[in-house]
């Protein structure tokens, strides 16, 4: 003989309400029926949930109010332009049609150019200096490569005399 | 009282129902607790569906405004009567409907598509009523109650007779939405959502941010709750569509 397992009536709440979803298997199903049989007050919960339930379905939707879709949508339009700097995907498409200009004009634009030749320190200070007072100045051979150590401590006892007198 | 509010959270958010039954307990009460989690889990590892408005949203993300005001739209009764049903002011109603799509408009590029865009419009929409409630209540709390609000706490309902015109819905929609206004704020969205909106389990789960058999006790503790409220309505005519 089949016999049915028995449910309480804890169990038999969550069943009822996968009922009223339509999620019960075979099984649970049968269960749940062969509680409600000997149950008064789960069959009666049951009929409830379902009132409740058909009464809330049948409530009156409440309509957006007239010009509900327009005032939003004028509240959207008149926003700050600073927000639109925020909208990184609005600007950044603005400024592709300036990034395809600025792409031409570096491929097509401009060739290539000659190296320029480097610039010694040693020739700015004597240029610099030529400029001041006329004349390069003794200590600037100390920014020079190929100073030889004659002349070099013939400079360093000449700015000592300056520095003397 | 068969249906013991306690009792059925216990069977509905028992570790047994996440796979973790205890060694003591019955044959019996295991098989129906793993019975009971049976839908959860087939819910959850349902494939994602896909979202209908995805095109549309997707334009808007853009930029393109036409396309946000077919969202607005489309969905602006579902939020305005969600909003409605939740905080029985229409003025207040209002402005948490046009806030929410003002939001979703500044939020629109951040939406990663997890859930459905109604889902994350009636989530934004229930964050804001949420707050609107807060703001009511601290009103409340100083003392600056209005006529409304003491209206609120009515239990009866008077129902007048009347056939199905403008009217009479306006009258039943406001004798339900003082009914739903009894509730404690949790147990109304849930309700309202399953009931009212239509959202299935696994869309309110996310709404509310609450695992789906919070969201199964609410509904049944909601609906218990409302029996009594409800009940002259119930018994008039013409109170459902």
């Amino acid at each position: 003989m089949n016999t049915v397992p028995t449910t309480s009536c804890d169990e038999a709440a969550a069943l009822v309400l996968r009922r009223m979803e339509g999620w019960l298997d075979g099984d649970e199903g049968v269960r749940l029926d062969a509680h409600l049989e000997t149950c008064d007050a789960c069959r009666h919960e049951l009929a409830a949930q379902r009132e409740v339930a058909d009464v809330l379905a049948g409530r009156p939707d409440r309509a957006a109010p007239l010009g509900f879709t327009t005032r939003i949508m004028a509240r959207l339009e008149s926003k700050p332009a600073w927000l639109d700097l925020v909208n990184w995907q609005v600007w950044t498409f603005r400024l592709a049609p300036v990034a395809a200009v600025l792409v031409v004009v570096a491929a097509f634009g401009f060739g290539p150019t000659e190296a320029a030749e480097p610039i010694e320190f040693a020739d700015l200070v004597s240029e610099w200096a030529a400029e001041e007072t006329g004349s390069a100045p003794p200590f600037a051979v100390l920014w020079q490569d190929d100073v030889s150590d004659d002349l070099l401590l013939e400079t360093v006892l000449t700015a000592a005399d300056v520095a003397r007198r | 009282m068969v249906f013991s509010v306690v009792a059925y959270t216990a069977v509905i958010q028992s570790p047994a129902l996440v796979g973790a039954g205890t060694p003591d307990m019955s044959a019996d009460h295991a098989a129906a607790s793993q019975a009971v989690v049976a839908e959860p889990t087939r819910v959850s590892s349902r494939r994602r569906e896909v979202d209908p408005d995805a095109e549309v949203v997707g334009r808007a993300a853009g930029g393109d405004l036409v396309a946000f005001e077919q969202l607005v739209w489309q969905y602006q009764t579902r939020v305005v009567n969600y909003a409605t049903a939740i905080l029985r002011d229409s003025g207040e109603a209002e402005d948490v409907a046009q806030e929410t799509f003002i939001r979703a408009h500044r939020a629109l590029r951040r939406f990663r598509g997890d859930s459905s865009f109604k889902t994350w419009l009636y989530t934004i929409a229930t964050n804001l009523a949420r707050t609107a409630l807060e703001r009511r209540s601290r009103r409340e709390r100083v003392g600056d109650q209005s006529l409304d609000d003491e209206d609120r706490s009515m239990g009866a309902l008077d129902v007048p007779a009347g056939g199905p015109d403008a009217e009479s819905a306006l009258v039943t929609r406001d004798a339900i939405d003082r009914a739903l206004s009894a509730l404690p704020d949790t147990l109304r969205e849930a309700v309202v959502l399953r009931d009212v909106e239509g959202l299935d389990y696994k869309e309110i789960a996310v709404v509310i941010d609450a695992p789906i058999g919070t969201v199964e006790s609410r509904i049944f503790r909601g609906r218990q709750r409302l029996r009594s409220l409800l009940a002259p309505l119930r018994a008039a005519p013409g109170a459902s569509r």
